[in-house]
């Protein structure tokens, strides 16, 4: 196999005839397990703050991401190196990385000054990259500020709707927060419109590790601009859980897919009880269809055949006696526990931490057994017992947006490793981090 | 030369819009469209809304770049058999950069590229910095605030080149000195009389002069 095939896998294998049924739905498109031999050439934008803020250890770490992602690259990419403060400067206009010194010195260079004209900063790298878009690359700016856009253009919504506009041209945008006090809203809003990442580090020390994740991402693509289109009986009622957006014609905007990966959404499904059928379990009843359009490296646009979801209806006591999938479930929680996430930040912006510690409660009761959720909980907790409202809500933010639409492990994937050994022999953008913002200390030390 | 970087900054009467867009017709290989450019023409697509109104100055009717755009859609898609009346609700309803993408040999340029300019367009007057003090930047580097100093923005008016802010990222940069480099827009000083270059030479001089004494001021 190596092309992505897309997948439905339902909660229950079977729908209760006779009553109205509330079905999770896992739409999964999984990438082939072989890594690509040859990954797409990449046209990048690094775009670094230098304002007065990030003088000292931040600077010195963004100056060394920044050489981390140059020294990754090779002749068949692009590059291009921007620094904004009150203004913005054009340091290395876009070029082959055929002479890496070149950037080199020009990141040596960079020195702090200034406020943070953030926008004019992130459309120089867009002006940069945008000549220069091709089929068969991908085309990103990567945007580094540990502050508020105060110089230019700083609203918001206009940011993230012109991000969005670029990306639909094809000029994607991923985001990195340093410190406590970058606006998470603003970053997270760019990333999303825009269609790349989102990452936030809470010290200096924790940057390198989601630029290390971003790159292998990079990396490993093996399908891009990818489409979710979703049909079902007009009887029924779907809704997708996760927080994707929708293109211009309705389609869901899913993750780019990398190797091991799937990109997947939950949708549930509502079916009133004379659509579920009398327990025949043998006539099938139709639920859900879901079709897929990407693109692979070539800039091919593919658009696999339409995969459909039919299930039989069976009476109370073979409905009960049949195991729900356990895949989806968890999914599904993962979603319910980011929506907790996103309502507990909210509650600590209002200072409510009374609510903080109700949501996180239920949060842990949610997880259940599964260590990953209870872990991510149990972190925010520690940080909502200090009272910090800033890291609290930025944490929170990023691991709810993370959960929404991260790339899971396809299950291809997971059956071909030792899972006892995750953390080293996954790939970084398939790890499941329980604190956002902090780097991965064993990995670092290993 | 693209026409739409030659005429991005034009501005003229009805008559001189539709001699110009006689001229980008030949250019683009339209003449044989049966129907030549005129002033009645011209005034005859505002008042069916398929161009937009020009700006009132005085006495006098200035149309400008968009109109330009706006009449070339306007013939291509009329003879591609569009209504008017949808012809003028999508040049109204429609930004230039993206306009542009439906004039044959309209745009060199892909979509993110126009998108960019635009943005950079809506974003500028917002930005734009009437400092040269944090301008000091090391050689081959681009300056992060690009300003004039106020005695030169009086001159703006006496000026061929119409006082539209440069992009940042074309400017070239001339050493007159060591210690002394100007950024320049190459699309301006092609414009520039040699009268107006001088004029350029003695507010170089003039800001000098401030900066010395600003200088002084300080220390």
């Amino acid at each position: 196999m190596n092309k992505p095939t897309l997948h439905l896998n339902p909660r229950h294998p079977a729908l209760l005839a006779g009553f109205d049924n509330q079905l999770d739905v896992l739409v999964s498109l999984e990438a082939p397990v072989e890594q690509m031999v040859d990954r797409t050439p990449l046209n990048l934008a690094i775009v670094l703050d230098r304002s007065g803020s990030m003088s000292g250890q931040p600077l010195s770490e963004a100056k060394r991401c920044a050489s981390f992602i140059i020294d990754r690259l090779g002749p068949n990419d692009r590059a291009a190196l921007v620094t904004y403060d009150s203004g913005v400067e054009l340091l290395v206009p876009s070029t082959t990385v055929t002479d890496k010194e070149r950037f080199h010195v020009a990141i040596r260079s960079i020195d702090s000054r200034g406020m943070t004209a953030l926008h004019d900063g992130w459309l120089m790298g867009a002006g940069q990259v945008s000549p220069h878009i091709a089929t068969n690359s991908f085309t990103r700016v990567i945007l580094l500020s540990d502050g508020q856009a105060n110089v230019g253009l700083t609203d918001i919504d206009e940011i993230a709707n012109q991000c969005g506009e670029l990306a639909d041209a094809g000029v994607s945008t991923s985001t990195y927060g340093l410190g406590q006090h970058f606006n998470e809203e603003l970053m997270l809003a760019m990333s999303k419109a825009g269609r790349g990442n989102a990452y936030y580090g809470v010290t200096a020390e924790d940057l390198m590790d989601p630029f290390q994740e971003e790159f292998d991402l990079l990396s490993s693509l093996c399908a891009k601009n990818v489409r979710l289109t979703l049909s079902t009986p007009p009887e029924l009622n779907a809704a997708v859980l996760n927080e994707y957006t929708q293109d211009a014609i309705g389609r869901y905007v899913l993750p780019d897919l990398a190797a091991g990966g799937e990109a997947w959404a939950v949708v549930r499904v509502r079916i009133p009880a004379a659509y579920s059928g009398k327990g025949e379990g043998d006539v099938k009843a139709h639920v859900v269809a879901a079709s897929v359009e990407y693109r692979d490296l070539d800039g091919v646009e593919h658009n696999p055949a339409k995969v459909t979801l039919e299930l039989p209806s069976l009476i109370s006591s073979a409905w009960q006696a049949v195991a729900e999938d356990e895949r989806v479930a968890s999914r599904a929680n993962e979603l319910e526990a980011a929506s907790i996430q996103v309502q507990a930040q909210r509650a600590s912006r209002r200072g409510d931490w009374r609510e903080v510690n109700q949501l996180l409660k239920r949060a842990r009761k949610n997880a259940r057994d599964n260590d990953w959720l209870t872990g991510v909980a149990d972190k925010l907790q520690v940080i909502a017992n200090q009272r910090d409202e800033d890291r609290f809500s930025k944490e929170a933010l990023y691991s709810g947006r993370r959960m929404h639409s991260r790339l899971a492990m396809a299950p291809n994937y997971s059956a071909s490793i030792d899972l006892d050994a995750e953390s080293s022999e996954l790939p970084s953008y398939l790890r499941r981090k329980m604190e956002q913002g902090r780097a991965d200390r064993k990995k670092r030390q290993e | 030369m693209n026409w739409t970087r030659r005429y991005r900054y034009w501005e003229g009467t009805a008559s001189e819009l539709a001699a110009t867009l006689a001229n980008i017709a030949r250019e683009l290989g339209h003449e044989d469209d049966g129907v030549s450019p005129s002033v009645r023409l011209v005034r005859h697509y505002v008042q069916q809304g398929m161009l937009r109104r020009p700006q009132k100055r005085g006495r006098e009717a200035i149309f400008g770049f968009r109109q330009i755009v706006e009449f070339l859609v306007a013939r291509y898609l009329a003879q591609d058999g569009w209504p008017l009346a949808k012809i003028g609700e999508l040049n109204r309803s429609t930004k230039l950069p993206l306009l542009l993408d439906l004039v044959p040999g309209g745009s060199r340029q892909n979509r993110a590229q126009r998108l960019v300019v635009l943005f950079q367009e809506q974003a500028q007057p917002k930005n734009r910095s009437p400092s040269i003090r944090n301008s000091s930047h090391s050689p081959g580097h681009m300056p992060s605030a690009i300003g004039s100093p106020k005695e030169m923005l009086h001159l703006d008016a006496n000026f061929e080149v119409p006082a539209v802010p440069s992009r940042r990222d074309t400017l070239v940069r001339l050493e007159l000195a060591p210690w002394c480099h100007v950024f320049v827009d190459p699309e301006a000083i092609r414009q520039l009389s040699r009268q107006s270059i001088e004029q350029l030479g003695r507010v170089l001089a003039q800001s000098l002069i401030l900066e010395q004494q600003n200088t002084g001021d300080s220390k």
